[in-house]
């Protein structure tokens, strides 16, 4: 599996997309962070460190979640088109131990470019001369890899099964779900009937990635964490892992 | 002897004219021409790989139909036939990559096979000797003898162990290539899906050189090609098929008697040979 993981990392950190959704976010980053920035939340300007960094902090979680599901959602079914399953299976390699390796190849690519948006963040921190809170930002970082790990876990196993569009579309459901958890709370309490039913089941099924991101932010800023949420991220990765025992290809 | 010889483990077949002593199976060009000795001698002949009546049919249409045929040790068996003709399918019922519908097949328990595709894809930003070392270590070869052992391979397949990378490798040169990966860990048996596709005169020559003497050391090689020259070269025996049906059996005396090989299966499978 470790020989696996590290060719599929290598050609992972290859691809162009990567490159450009990094720099985008980079580019989104440091907009944000910018003097003449006039962001609005409620109609009142964003303004001091705090609130800025919520924002970004929002923003590199928001880009890292899109990265894992643009990162994760063809390695697998490239191996089978390719058809260098081929050469894998002949090797008698189990199917668990390849798309065991494949899916690590691709949690570990989506958290080294979260990673990078993360050191942006880092820079940011300390150019305003917060420099004692970039020691929180260490595990900040690894609730933040949580989140990522649990989109680029998900659509990986779906991959294994499911066609590219669908996988795609499914793994942006469960980030979009995730990243405005919070937001669509406050909807399904408005919605009635069963629209608002539907979108509790929803809600219910999706792991709160907006709630995980928030502890990682209070962290920084020293505010009490919640660390139920990070518990229920850390389940739903070992469950989006039993996919890869369940879910098999009939043929290479 | 033969009573102690489970029937899941047909490693051993005593063949005389009729089949399979143990199954009690009937495998066409199983049966042993006359030798010196006489009619009726019976001659052991050790058999690596032994399909009997495989059947596969995708969305269906039967592409295997019935296919038996056996690879015995130290031969290299021609598979051959127009395109679709079911002969990749094959290859891969016997790799496990595609599930075979019906039908047995019987491959001795530690019997080592090495694949080379027909399309092989390798990641290109690696170079030769890193794809090597690559399946090297997904066979669990030991480091210092897969170091060893990569050189060898790359030096019999005429490949410089440079820091060239795939993406300027030549189809010839990626042939070889996959050719050398296929020898990693010193299988008993190839399977070679069309080893000269898309090579040049040179590099076809060099290729059949080299199955020639890998056939000359014993391996056991199964081989599917389009080019009937080339195989004529190399083959003791083997199929065409049409199909997914067996249209004939042939072995390297028939071919010698009949002409050649292109007038076996033009004969076989109806065309010109022109």
């Amino acid at each position: 599996m470790r020989v696996i993981l590290i060719s599929a990392l290598r050609e992972r950190i290859r691809r162009k997309e990567l490159y450009i959704v990094v720099a985008i976010g980079i580019f989104l980053i440091l907009l944000c962070s910018s003097d003449g920035t006039s962001i609005t939340m409620n109609g009142e300007p964003v303004t001091g460190f705090n609130n800025m960094f919520m924002v970004m902090h929002v923003l590199v979680n928001a880009i890292g979640c899109i990265l894992a599901v643009m990162l994760s959602v063809k390695t697998i079914p490239n191996e089978y088109e390719r058809k260098n399953s081929h050469l894998v299976w002949v090797r008698r390699i189990s199917q668990t131990a390849y798309h065991g390796g494949l899916a690590a190849a691709n949690v570990l690519a989506s958290v080294i470019s979260v990673g990078v948006l993360y050191m942006i963040l880092a820079i940011y921190v300390m150019a305003n001369g917060y420099t004692e809170r970039l020691f929180a930002m260490l595990p900040a970082f690894c609730l933040i890899a949580v989140n990522v790990s649990m989109v680029s876990l998900l659509v990986s196993v779906l991959s294994i099964r499911l066609p590219g569009m669908a996988v795609g579309a499914l793994g942006i459901l469960f980030a979009g779900l995730g990243i405005f958890h919070g937001l669509l709370e406050i909807f399904k309490s408005m919605a009635g009937g069963i629209g608002g039913k539907c979108m509790s089941v929803l809600l219910r099924l999706v792991p709160d990635l907006h709630g995980i991101q928030k502890q990682a932010y209070n962290l920084v800023i020293g505010k009490q964490v919640e660390l139920h949420l990070l518990f229920i991220g850390l389940l739903a990765i070992w469950i989006f892992s039993l996919g890869l025992f369940v879910f098999r290809r009939k043929e290479a | 002897m033969i009573g102690n010889i489970r029937k899941s483990q047909h490693l051993i077949y005593w063949i005389c004219g009729k089949g399979c002593h143990i199954c009690r199976k009937h495998i066409p060009f199983l049966i042993i021409p006359e030798t010196d000795e006489g009619l009726g001698k019976t001659e052991r002949i050790i058999a690596m790989i032994t399909l009997s009546h495989l059947t596969k049919t995708y969305k269906g249409k039967r592409v295997v139909d019935d296919l038996s045929f056996t690879l015995r040790k130290g031969t290299l068996f021609a598979l051959l036939g127009s395109n679709g003709a079911g002969k990749s399918t094959t290859i891969k019922m016997i790799l496990g990559l595609v599930r075979k519908d019906s039908g047995e097949m019987v491959i001795p328990k530690g019997t080592t096979i090495g694949y080379s595709p027909e399309t092989p894809y390798f990641p290109t930003f690696l170079t030769g000797l890193e794809v090597l070392q690559y399946y090297g270590e997904l066979q669990k070869i030991p480091k210092e003898e897969l170091k060893e052992t990569c050189g060898r391979l790359m030096e019999l397949v005429s490949l410089s162990p440079d820091k060239t990378k795939i993406k300027v490798y030549s189809k010839g040169m990626l042939q070889r290539l996959a050719l050398a990966q296929a020898l990693l860990g010193n299988p008993q048996v190839l399977i070679l899906d069309e080893p000269c596709a898309g090579m040049d005169a040179m590099g076809r020559i060099e290729m059949i050189e080299i199955i020639a003497g890998l056939k000359k050391q014993g391996k056991t090689i199964l081989m599917n090609s389009h080019i009937l020259s080339d195989m004529e070269k190399v083959c003791d025996e083997g199929i065409i098929m049409q199909q997914g049906k067996v249209m004939r059996t042939f072995t390297k005396e028939e071919i010698g008697e009949e002409g050649s090989l292109e007038d076996i299966f033009v004969k076989t499978i109806g065309g010109s040979a022109k």
